[in-house]
Protein backbone atom coordinates (compact mmCIF):
# COMPACT_ATOMS: atom_id res chain seq x y z
CA UNK A 1 0.00 0.00 0.00
CA UNK A 2 1.59 2.87 -1.03
CA UNK A 3 2.32 6.07 1.13
CA UNK A 4 -0.70 8.72 0.69
CA UNK A 5 0.49 12.34 -0.61
CA UNK A 6 -1.03 15.11 1.15
CA UNK A 7 -2.82 17.48 -1.37
CA UNK A 8 -1.56 21.20 -0.34
CA UNK A 9 -4.42 23.49 -0.77
CA UNK A 10 -4.51 26.09 -3.61
CA UNK A 11 -4.58 29.92 -4.07
CA UNK A 12 -7.95 31.38 -3.93
CA UNK A 13 -11.13 32.27 -1.61
CA UNK A 14 -12.29 30.03 0.85
CA UNK A 15 -15.95 30.51 2.23
CA UNK A 16 -16.13 29.53 5.79
CA UNK A 17 -19.62 28.59 7.63
CA UNK A 18 -18.37 25.67 10.02
CA UNK A 19 -14.83 25.04 10.05
CA UNK A 20 -11.74 24.32 7.15
CA UNK A 21 -8.78 22.97 6.88
CA UNK A 22 -6.00 24.64 4.87
CA UNK A 23 -2.75 22.25 3.83
CA UNK A 24 0.68 24.07 3.24
CA UNK A 25 4.29 22.43 2.67
CA UNK A 26 5.39 22.01 6.71
CA UNK A 27 2.18 24.54 7.92
CA UNK A 28 -1.53 23.50 8.65
CA UNK A 29 -4.34 26.26 9.32
CA UNK A 30 -7.71 25.32 10.92
CA UNK A 31 -10.79 27.50 10.92
CA UNK A 32 -13.52 26.38 12.81
CA UNK A 33 -16.90 28.26 14.07
CA UNK A 34 -17.13 28.31 18.08
CA UNK A 35 -19.83 28.13 20.22
CA UNK A 36 -19.97 31.80 20.88
CA UNK A 37 -20.15 32.56 16.81
CA UNK A 38 -16.64 33.19 16.78
CA UNK A 39 -14.08 31.68 14.26
CA UNK A 40 -10.85 30.68 15.48
CA UNK A 41 -7.74 30.48 13.63
CA UNK A 42 -5.03 28.32 14.19
CA UNK A 43 -1.61 28.17 12.53
CA UNK A 44 0.38 24.96 13.05
CA UNK A 45 3.94 24.78 11.57
CA UNK A 46 6.20 21.50 11.45
CA UNK A 47 8.10 22.71 14.44
CA UNK A 48 5.56 22.89 16.83
CA UNK A 49 5.13 26.97 16.56
CA UNK A 50 1.04 27.93 17.12
CA UNK A 51 -0.23 31.17 16.38
CA UNK A 52 -3.92 30.95 17.20
CA UNK A 53 -6.27 34.07 16.49
CA UNK A 54 -9.61 34.61 17.21
CA UNK A 55 -12.19 36.29 14.58
CA UNK A 56 -14.82 37.66 15.83
CA UNK A 57 -17.77 37.68 13.41
CA UNK A 58 -21.55 38.90 13.17
CA UNK A 59 -22.73 37.16 9.92
CA UNK A 60 -22.96 33.21 9.87
CA UNK A 61 -20.12 32.84 7.47
CA UNK A 62 -16.66 34.46 6.59
CA UNK A 63 -14.74 34.60 3.71
CA UNK A 64 -11.00 34.35 3.83
CA UNK A 65 -8.21 34.85 0.57
CA UNK A 66 -5.07 32.19 0.33
CA UNK A 67 -2.27 34.09 -1.78
CA UNK A 68 0.99 34.36 -2.18
CA UNK A 69 2.65 37.41 -1.01
CA UNK A 70 6.17 39.11 -1.39
CA UNK A 71 9.20 36.90 0.59
CA UNK A 72 10.13 40.04 2.75
CA UNK A 73 8.41 39.31 6.33
CA UNK A 74 10.35 35.73 7.92
CA UNK A 75 12.35 36.18 9.95
CA UNK A 76 11.48 39.66 10.28
CA UNK A 77 11.10 42.51 8.09
CA UNK A 78 14.19 44.65 7.56
CA UNK A 79 14.14 45.57 3.83
CA UNK A 80 11.98 46.02 1.04
CA UNK A 81 14.75 44.37 -1.03
CA UNK A 82 15.49 41.21 -3.17
CA UNK A 83 18.68 39.85 -3.47
CA UNK A 84 18.64 36.84 -6.60
CA UNK A 85 21.55 34.91 -7.04
CA UNK A 86 21.14 32.90 -10.16
CA UNK A 87 22.15 29.06 -10.76
CA UNK A 88 24.03 29.86 -13.41
CA UNK A 89 25.80 32.55 -14.96
CA UNK A 90 24.34 34.24 -18.12
CA UNK A 91 26.89 36.28 -20.09
CA UNK A 92 25.42 38.90 -22.17
CA UNK A 93 27.88 40.54 -24.65
CA UNK A 94 28.15 44.24 -25.58
CA UNK A 95 25.32 45.88 -26.57
CA UNK A 96 23.29 42.48 -26.35
CA UNK A 97 19.31 41.81 -24.39
CA UNK A 98 18.52 38.87 -23.26
CA UNK A 99 15.15 38.15 -21.05
CA UNK A 100 14.83 34.61 -19.26
CA UNK A 101 12.46 33.28 -16.27
CA UNK A 102 13.65 32.91 -12.61
CA UNK A 103 11.89 31.39 -9.56
CA UNK A 104 11.77 33.85 -6.94
CA UNK A 105 10.59 32.35 -3.30
CA UNK A 106 6.99 33.82 -1.94
CA UNK A 107 5.19 33.89 1.65
CA UNK A 108 1.72 32.78 2.19
CA UNK A 109 -0.69 35.66 2.99
CA UNK A 110 -4.14 34.84 4.40
CA UNK A 111 -6.82 37.73 4.35
CA UNK A 112 -10.03 38.34 5.71
CA UNK A 113 -12.41 39.37 2.90
CA UNK A 114 -14.62 41.96 4.00
CA UNK A 115 -15.09 43.29 0.13
CA UNK A 116 -14.05 45.44 -0.74
CA UNK A 117 -11.52 45.21 1.86
CA UNK A 118 -8.95 42.51 2.36
CA UNK A 119 -7.41 42.82 5.46
CA UNK A 120 -4.23 40.81 6.02
CA UNK A 121 -4.52 38.35 8.83
CA UNK A 122 -1.82 36.09 8.81
CA UNK A 123 1.08 35.29 7.09
CA UNK A 124 3.65 32.77 6.84
CA UNK A 125 6.76 31.19 4.85
CA UNK A 126 6.60 27.35 3.14
CA UNK A 127 10.68 27.06 3.32
CA UNK A 128 12.25 28.96 6.60
CA UNK A 129 15.40 27.78 5.49
CA UNK A 130 15.58 29.17 2.46
CA UNK A 131 14.64 32.63 3.67
CA UNK A 132 18.00 34.80 4.13
CA UNK A 133 19.62 38.10 3.95
CA UNK A 134 22.37 39.94 1.98
CA UNK A 135 23.76 42.85 1.55
CA UNK A 136 24.82 44.22 -1.89
CA UNK A 137 27.31 46.67 -1.75
CA UNK A 138 30.16 47.73 1.46
CA UNK A 139 28.43 47.24 4.89
CA UNK A 140 28.53 50.95 5.30
CA UNK A 141 26.83 52.03 2.33
CA UNK A 142 25.47 48.53 0.81
CA UNK A 143 21.74 47.74 0.54
CA UNK A 144 20.35 44.85 3.33
CA UNK A 145 18.41 42.54 0.99
CA UNK A 146 16.28 39.41 1.48
CA UNK A 147 18.81 37.17 -0.03
CA UNK A 148 17.75 33.97 -2.51
CA UNK A 149 19.71 31.74 -4.68
CA UNK A 150 17.37 31.06 -7.45
CA UNK A 151 17.12 28.61 -10.37
CA UNK A 152 16.37 29.89 -14.07
CA UNK A 153 13.36 28.23 -15.39
CA UNK A 154 11.96 27.38 -19.14
CA UNK A 155 8.07 28.25 -18.08
CA UNK A 156 6.26 30.84 -16.82
CA UNK A 157 4.10 27.65 -15.33
CA UNK A 158 7.55 26.21 -13.39
CA UNK A 159 6.23 28.01 -9.90
CA UNK A 160 6.11 25.88 -6.93
CA UNK A 161 2.46 26.18 -5.27
CA UNK A 162 3.45 28.03 -1.52
CA UNK A 163 7.06 28.22 -2.13
CA UNK A 164 7.89 30.18 -5.33
CA UNK A 165 6.31 32.12 -8.18
CA UNK A 166 7.95 32.72 -11.83
CA UNK A 167 9.34 36.32 -12.74
CA UNK A 168 10.79 37.17 -16.24
CA UNK A 169 13.90 39.37 -16.44
CA UNK A 170 14.70 41.47 -19.10
CA UNK A 171 18.75 42.18 -19.08
CA UNK A 172 20.08 44.80 -21.47
CA UNK A 173 23.20 45.85 -21.87
CA UNK A 174 24.32 49.18 -22.77
CA UNK A 175 28.07 48.97 -21.86
CA UNK A 176 30.95 48.96 -24.26
CA UNK A 177 32.33 45.29 -23.09
CA UNK A 178 30.18 41.88 -22.20
CA UNK A 179 29.40 41.38 -18.98
CA UNK A 180 28.58 37.98 -16.86
CA UNK A 181 25.31 38.52 -14.83
CA UNK A 182 24.80 36.39 -11.44
CA UNK A 183 22.44 38.58 -9.73
CA UNK A 184 19.90 40.98 -9.69
CA UNK A 185 18.88 43.42 -6.69
CA UNK A 186 15.59 45.02 -6.91
CA UNK A 187 12.79 46.82 -4.53
CA UNK A 188 10.01 43.81 -4.75
CA UNK A 189 7.60 45.95 -2.96
CA UNK A 190 7.08 47.93 -6.42
CA UNK A 191 5.97 44.56 -7.90
CA UNK A 192 3.09 42.70 -7.30
CA UNK A 193 2.16 38.87 -7.75
CA UNK A 194 -0.54 37.27 -9.36
CA UNK A 195 -2.35 33.59 -8.92
CA UNK A 196 -4.25 31.39 -11.18
CA UNK A 197 -5.00 27.64 -9.25
CA UNK A 198 -1.58 26.68 -8.28
CA UNK A 199 0.96 28.62 -10.37
CA UNK A 200 2.34 32.18 -9.30
CA UNK A 201 3.61 35.17 -10.91
CA UNK A 202 5.28 38.27 -10.61
CA UNK A 203 5.85 41.62 -12.16
CA UNK A 204 8.94 41.71 -14.66
CA UNK A 205 11.84 43.19 -14.30
CA UNK A 206 13.94 45.56 -16.74
CA UNK A 207 17.37 45.52 -15.64
CA UNK A 208 19.80 47.93 -17.66
CA UNK A 209 23.33 48.26 -17.64
CA UNK A 210 24.32 52.00 -18.41
CA UNK A 211 27.22 53.55 -18.79
CA UNK A 212 27.54 57.56 -17.56
CA UNK A 213 30.89 59.36 -17.91
CA UNK A 214 33.23 57.37 -16.49
CA UNK A 215 30.64 55.42 -14.20
CA UNK A 216 28.71 51.89 -15.04
CA UNK A 217 25.81 51.27 -13.27
CA UNK A 218 22.64 49.37 -13.26
CA UNK A 219 19.13 50.68 -13.53
CA UNK A 220 16.19 48.37 -12.44
CA UNK A 221 12.56 49.03 -13.59
CA UNK A 222 9.10 46.81 -12.95
CA UNK A 223 7.56 46.11 -15.79
CA UNK A 224 3.84 45.34 -14.87
CA UNK A 225 2.09 41.90 -16.62
CA UNK A 226 0.01 42.38 -18.71
CA UNK A 227 -2.48 38.79 -18.23
CA UNK A 228 -5.82 39.58 -17.61
CA UNK A 229 -6.62 36.14 -16.33
CA UNK A 230 -4.17 35.82 -13.48
CA UNK A 231 -5.66 36.90 -10.25
CA UNK A 232 -3.83 39.88 -8.22
CA UNK A 233 -2.55 39.06 -4.93
CA UNK A 234 -3.75 41.56 -1.78
CA UNK A 235 -0.58 43.58 -0.83
CA UNK A 236 0.33 42.26 2.17
CA UNK A 237 2.48 45.33 3.09
CA UNK A 238 2.12 49.08 2.32
CA UNK A 239 3.17 49.27 -1.28
CA UNK A 240 6.23 51.89 -2.31
CA UNK A 241 6.65 52.92 -5.82
CA UNK A 242 10.03 53.47 -7.43
CA UNK A 243 9.95 53.68 -11.09
CA UNK A 244 13.11 53.34 -11.67
CA UNK A 245 16.89 52.85 -9.59
CA UNK A 246 20.13 52.96 -9.98
CA UNK A 247 22.67 51.10 -7.88
CA UNK A 248 26.70 50.90 -8.60
CA UNK A 249 27.50 48.01 -10.96
CA UNK A 250 30.00 44.99 -8.57
CA UNK B 1 -12.46 112.29 40.68
CA UNK B 2 -15.45 110.62 41.47
CA UNK B 3 -17.17 112.39 39.06
CA UNK B 4 -14.77 111.50 36.50
CA UNK B 5 -15.36 107.49 36.74
CA UNK B 6 -19.06 108.37 37.19
CA UNK B 7 -18.36 110.20 33.32
CA UNK B 8 -16.06 107.04 31.83
CA UNK B 9 -19.00 104.51 33.27
CA UNK B 10 -21.75 106.34 31.95
CA UNK B 11 -19.87 106.74 28.68
CA UNK B 12 -19.74 102.61 28.65
CA UNK B 13 -16.14 103.06 28.55
CA UNK B 14 -14.53 100.44 31.18
CA UNK B 15 -11.56 100.43 29.57
CA UNK B 16 -11.20 104.20 29.69
CA UNK B 17 -11.70 104.00 33.15
CA UNK B 18 -9.03 101.49 34.15
CA UNK B 19 -7.19 103.44 31.67
CA UNK B 20 -7.60 106.66 33.62
CA UNK B 21 -7.16 104.88 37.03
CA UNK B 22 -3.73 103.45 36.16
CA UNK B 23 -2.61 106.59 34.76
CA UNK B 24 -3.73 108.66 37.39
CA UNK B 25 -1.37 106.72 39.88
CA UNK B 26 2.05 108.05 40.32
CA UNK B 27 5.26 106.61 38.41
CA UNK B 28 7.83 105.35 40.70
CA UNK B 29 11.43 104.99 40.33
CA UNK B 30 13.89 102.37 40.51
CA UNK B 31 17.36 102.60 40.44
CA UNK B 32 17.00 106.03 38.07
CA UNK B 33 14.80 104.32 35.97
CA UNK B 34 11.01 105.85 35.88
CA UNK B 35 8.29 103.16 35.82
CA UNK B 36 4.76 103.81 35.50
CA UNK B 37 2.49 101.25 36.72
CA UNK B 38 0.17 101.34 33.78
CA UNK B 39 3.08 100.26 31.73
CA UNK B 40 3.65 97.49 33.97
CA UNK B 41 0.34 95.86 33.67
CA UNK B 42 1.10 96.59 29.45
CA UNK B 43 3.96 94.65 29.98
CA UNK B 44 2.78 92.18 31.99
CA UNK B 45 -0.14 91.17 29.61
CA UNK B 46 2.57 91.06 26.91
CA UNK B 47 4.60 88.59 28.88
CA UNK B 48 1.94 86.57 29.63
CA UNK B 49 0.53 86.62 26.38
CA UNK B 50 4.12 85.70 24.69
CA UNK B 51 3.86 82.98 27.04
CA UNK B 52 1.00 81.65 26.17
CA UNK B 53 1.51 82.39 22.32
CA UNK B 54 4.60 80.41 22.66
CA UNK B 55 3.01 77.48 24.26
CA UNK B 56 -0.29 77.26 21.18
CA UNK B 57 2.68 77.83 18.79
CA UNK B 58 4.93 74.76 20.00
CA UNK B 59 1.69 72.76 20.34
CA UNK B 60 0.32 73.62 17.24
CA UNK B 61 4.12 72.80 15.62
CA UNK B 62 4.14 69.27 17.62
CA UNK B 63 0.31 68.43 16.27
CA UNK B 64 0.77 69.27 12.71
CA UNK B 65 4.37 70.01 11.56
CA UNK B 66 6.68 67.39 13.99
CA UNK B 67 5.67 63.92 13.06
CA UNK B 68 7.25 64.78 9.40
CA UNK B 69 10.22 65.67 10.76
CA UNK B 70 12.64 63.41 12.24
CA UNK B 71 12.25 63.08 16.07
CA UNK B 72 15.64 65.17 16.93
CA UNK B 73 15.04 68.34 14.67
CA UNK B 74 11.00 68.12 15.40
CA UNK B 75 11.94 69.02 19.48
CA UNK B 76 14.69 71.18 18.36
CA UNK B 77 12.20 73.12 16.56
CA UNK B 78 9.61 72.68 19.32
CA UNK B 79 12.10 74.51 21.63
CA UNK B 80 13.39 77.11 19.26
CA UNK B 81 10.05 77.94 19.04
CA UNK B 82 9.34 78.15 22.02
CA UNK B 83 12.34 80.23 23.43
CA UNK B 84 12.42 82.62 20.00
CA UNK B 85 8.63 83.88 21.03
CA UNK B 86 9.52 84.33 24.26
CA UNK B 87 12.36 86.32 23.87
CA UNK B 88 10.84 88.15 21.74
CA UNK B 89 8.47 88.67 24.12
CA UNK B 90 10.71 90.11 26.54
CA UNK B 91 11.60 92.19 24.03
CA UNK B 92 8.72 93.79 23.73
CA UNK B 93 8.34 94.17 27.47
CA UNK B 94 11.35 95.72 27.69
CA UNK B 95 10.40 98.81 25.18
CA UNK B 96 6.86 98.92 26.66
CA UNK B 97 7.52 99.33 30.28
CA UNK B 98 10.86 101.82 28.66
CA UNK B 99 13.61 99.79 31.08
CA UNK B 100 17.13 100.69 29.53
CA UNK B 101 19.49 98.10 30.29
CA UNK B 102 22.73 100.37 28.71
CA UNK B 103 23.07 101.45 32.50
CA UNK B 104 24.29 97.56 33.50
CA UNK B 105 26.72 97.50 30.01
CA UNK B 106 29.48 98.76 32.72
CA UNK B 107 28.31 96.73 35.58
CA UNK B 108 27.48 93.84 33.57
CA UNK B 109 30.76 93.77 31.88
CA UNK B 110 32.70 93.03 34.96
CA UNK B 111 29.95 90.57 35.87
CA UNK B 112 30.52 88.49 32.84
CA UNK B 113 34.16 88.37 33.39
CA UNK B 114 33.35 86.98 37.12
CA UNK B 115 30.80 85.07 36.11
CA UNK B 116 32.67 83.40 32.73
CA UNK B 117 35.25 82.21 34.88
CA UNK B 118 32.98 80.93 37.61
CA UNK B 119 30.50 79.19 35.08
CA UNK B 120 33.29 78.00 32.60
CA UNK B 121 31.95 74.67 32.25
CA UNK B 122 28.69 75.11 32.10
CA UNK B 123 29.14 77.33 29.06
CA UNK B 124 31.84 75.24 27.61
CA UNK B 125 28.64 72.51 27.93
CA UNK B 126 26.30 75.31 26.15
CA UNK B 127 28.73 75.95 23.62
CA UNK B 128 29.69 72.21 23.28
CA UNK B 129 25.70 70.96 22.80
CA UNK B 130 25.42 73.96 19.72
CA UNK B 131 28.05 72.34 17.85
CA UNK B 132 26.38 68.78 18.85
CA UNK B 133 23.24 69.71 17.17
CA UNK B 134 25.24 71.24 14.27
CA UNK B 135 27.54 67.96 13.58
CA UNK B 136 24.80 65.52 14.88
CA UNK B 137 26.94 62.34 15.51
CA UNK B 138 23.99 60.18 16.15
CA UNK B 139 20.70 60.20 15.46
CA UNK B 140 17.98 60.05 17.91
CA UNK B 141 17.38 55.65 18.82
CA UNK B 142 20.79 55.11 17.49
CA UNK B 143 22.50 52.46 19.50
CA UNK B 144 26.02 54.07 20.21
CA UNK B 145 29.10 53.29 22.52
CA UNK B 146 31.69 55.52 24.27
CA UNK B 147 34.34 53.06 24.15
CA UNK B 148 36.28 55.69 26.78
CA UNK B 149 33.71 55.79 29.33
CA UNK B 150 32.58 52.14 28.40
CA UNK B 151 29.31 53.75 28.24
CA UNK B 152 26.42 51.61 25.54
CA UNK B 153 23.10 52.38 24.79
CA UNK B 154 20.13 54.57 22.79
CA UNK B 155 20.93 58.20 21.78
CA UNK B 156 17.79 59.96 23.47
CA UNK B 157 18.48 63.78 23.17
CA UNK B 158 20.79 66.34 23.25
CA UNK B 159 19.84 69.53 25.61
CA UNK B 160 21.29 72.89 26.88
CA UNK B 161 23.96 71.34 29.21
CA UNK B 162 23.96 67.41 28.15
CA UNK B 163 23.07 64.68 26.22
CA UNK B 164 21.08 61.52 27.39
CA UNK B 165 22.08 58.43 26.80
CA UNK B 166 19.19 55.39 27.27
CA UNK B 167 21.62 52.34 28.32
CA UNK B 168 21.02 49.13 27.25
CA UNK B 169 19.65 48.43 30.90
CA UNK B 170 16.83 50.77 30.58
CA UNK B 171 18.71 53.25 32.44
CA UNK B 172 19.19 56.49 31.19
CA UNK B 173 22.69 58.10 31.38
CA UNK B 174 23.41 61.89 31.58
CA UNK B 175 26.80 63.09 29.41
CA UNK B 176 28.13 66.69 30.04
CA UNK B 177 28.08 67.63 25.99
CA UNK B 178 31.43 69.25 26.63
CA UNK B 179 32.74 65.02 27.67
CA UNK B 180 30.17 63.47 24.84
CA UNK B 181 31.66 66.19 22.77
CA UNK B 182 34.76 65.47 23.04
CA UNK B 183 34.66 61.38 23.41
CA UNK B 184 35.15 58.76 20.58
CA UNK B 185 31.51 57.73 19.52
CA UNK B 186 31.15 54.70 17.92
CA UNK B 187 28.12 54.56 16.05
CA UNK B 188 26.53 51.25 16.16
CA UNK B 189 23.63 51.42 14.07
CA UNK B 190 24.91 54.04 10.75
CA UNK B 191 25.26 50.85 8.53
CA UNK B 192 22.60 48.50 7.57
CA UNK B 193 24.82 45.36 8.91
CA UNK B 194 26.93 44.75 11.91
CA UNK B 195 29.75 42.24 12.45
CA UNK B 196 30.19 39.77 15.27
CA UNK B 197 32.80 37.25 16.24
CA UNK B 198 33.20 34.52 18.65
CA UNK B 199 36.05 32.27 18.89
CA UNK B 200 35.95 28.32 19.62
CA UNK B 201 38.45 25.75 20.35
CA UNK B 202 38.94 22.02 18.96
CA UNK B 203 41.42 19.37 19.61
CA UNK B 204 44.94 19.32 18.00
CA UNK B 205 44.16 15.81 16.28
CA UNK B 206 40.56 17.02 14.78
CA UNK B 207 40.44 17.83 11.05
CA UNK B 208 40.24 21.91 11.08
CA UNK B 209 38.59 21.87 7.77
CA UNK B 210 36.09 19.52 8.79
CA UNK B 211 35.41 21.79 11.26
CA UNK B 212 34.99 24.76 9.87
CA UNK B 213 32.37 22.66 7.29
CA UNK B 214 29.88 21.57 10.35
CA UNK B 215 30.14 25.30 12.20
CA UNK B 216 29.15 27.24 8.80
CA UNK B 217 26.39 24.49 7.73
CA UNK B 218 25.44 25.30 11.36
CA UNK B 219 25.43 28.83 11.43
CA UNK B 220 23.54 29.08 8.07
CA UNK B 221 20.95 26.80 8.66
CA UNK B 222 20.05 27.40 12.31
CA UNK B 223 20.35 31.45 12.61
CA UNK B 224 17.93 33.10 10.25
CA UNK B 225 19.79 36.29 10.76
CA UNK B 226 23.10 35.81 9.93
CA UNK B 227 23.84 37.07 6.26
CA UNK B 228 24.30 34.50 3.44
CA UNK B 229 26.15 37.26 1.55
CA UNK B 230 28.64 37.81 2.88
CA UNK B 231 28.92 34.43 4.16
CA UNK B 232 29.90 33.55 7.32
CA UNK B 233 33.88 33.72 7.44
CA UNK B 234 36.37 31.78 9.85
CA UNK B 235 40.02 32.24 10.34
CA UNK B 236 42.80 29.42 12.77
CA UNK B 237 43.18 32.23 14.90
CA UNK B 238 45.71 30.56 17.11
CA UNK B 239 47.83 27.31 18.52
CA UNK B 240 46.42 27.56 22.00
CA UNK B 241 48.18 25.77 24.65
CA UNK B 242 45.32 23.49 24.88
CA UNK B 243 43.54 24.01 21.74
CA UNK B 244 43.25 25.06 18.27
CA UNK B 245 41.14 28.66 18.25
CA UNK B 246 39.16 29.25 15.30
CA UNK B 247 37.32 32.84 15.06
CA UNK B 248 33.96 33.38 13.47
CA UNK B 249 32.74 35.94 11.89
CA UNK B 250 29.40 36.53 10.57
CA UNK B 251 27.61 39.45 9.73
CA UNK B 252 23.76 40.54 10.54
CA UNK B 253 21.47 42.95 10.07
CA UNK B 254 22.44 46.25 12.43
CA UNK B 255 18.85 45.39 14.41
CA UNK B 256 19.58 42.13 15.15
CA UNK B 257 22.50 41.86 17.58
CA UNK B 258 20.30 39.96 20.38
CA UNK B 259 19.32 37.54 17.91
CA UNK B 260 22.76 36.65 16.67
CA UNK B 261 25.39 37.27 19.29
CA UNK B 262 23.84 35.34 22.59
CA UNK B 263 23.50 32.32 20.56
CA UNK B 264 26.01 32.02 18.23
CA UNK B 265 28.48 30.40 20.58
CA UNK B 266 25.95 28.06 21.81
CA UNK B 267 24.91 26.76 18.16
CA UNK B 268 28.46 26.49 17.44
CA UNK B 269 29.51 24.71 20.24
CA UNK B 270 26.39 22.24 19.89
CA UNK B 271 27.74 21.91 16.36
CA UNK B 272 31.02 20.28 16.67
CA UNK B 273 29.49 17.99 19.77
CA UNK B 274 26.79 16.75 17.46
CA UNK B 275 29.51 15.86 14.91
CA UNK B 276 32.08 14.44 17.38
CA UNK B 277 34.44 17.52 17.41
CA UNK B 278 36.51 17.68 20.72
CA UNK B 279 36.02 20.97 22.52
CA UNK B 280 39.37 20.21 24.91
CA UNK B 281 39.50 21.59 28.19
CA UNK B 282 42.61 23.58 29.56
CA UNK B 283 45.46 20.81 29.87
CA UNK B 284 48.94 20.39 30.70
CA UNK B 285 51.54 17.62 29.65
CA UNK B 286 53.64 16.84 32.87
CA UNK B 287 56.87 14.94 31.42
CA UNK B 288 58.30 12.72 34.35
CA UNK B 289 62.22 12.57 34.34
CA UNK B 290 63.68 8.97 34.92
Amino acid sequence: MGESVKQYSKYGSYEIEEKLELFFPSVDVRINRDDEGNFSYLRKDSEGNIVEKIIPSVSKKIRIEVAPIRPLNYPARRTNFVYLKFDKEVFLSEGASTSFLVRCPIEIGIFLVNEPHKDSMDWFTCDPSSSRFGLYGEPDTGKLCKYYKVPIVKSELDSELHLSCVMKVNFVNLLERGYSITKTIFPITDHLLYYKGEKSQLDSLKVTLRKRVAVEYVETAEVPLTQNDWTQSPSWEKDTQTPSMEMGLE
Amino acid sequence: MGKRYADAIDGDGVGIMFHEIFESLDSFEIAGTEFSLFNLVIGTIIMLAGFAVARISKSLFNKYYAPVLPEHTAKNFGKMIYFGIIIISFLVFTTSTGIDFSGLLVAGGILGIVIGFATQSVVSNLISGIFLLIEKPAKQGDSIELPDSGIAGSFVDVNAFSTRVRKFDGTIMRIPNEKFFTSNIRVLSDSPVRRHETTIGIAYKEDIDAAIEVLKKTICSRIPYVLHEPEPSFRVDELGDSSINISIFVWHPKEDWGKVAPILLKFAKNALDDAGIEIPFPQRVVWKGD
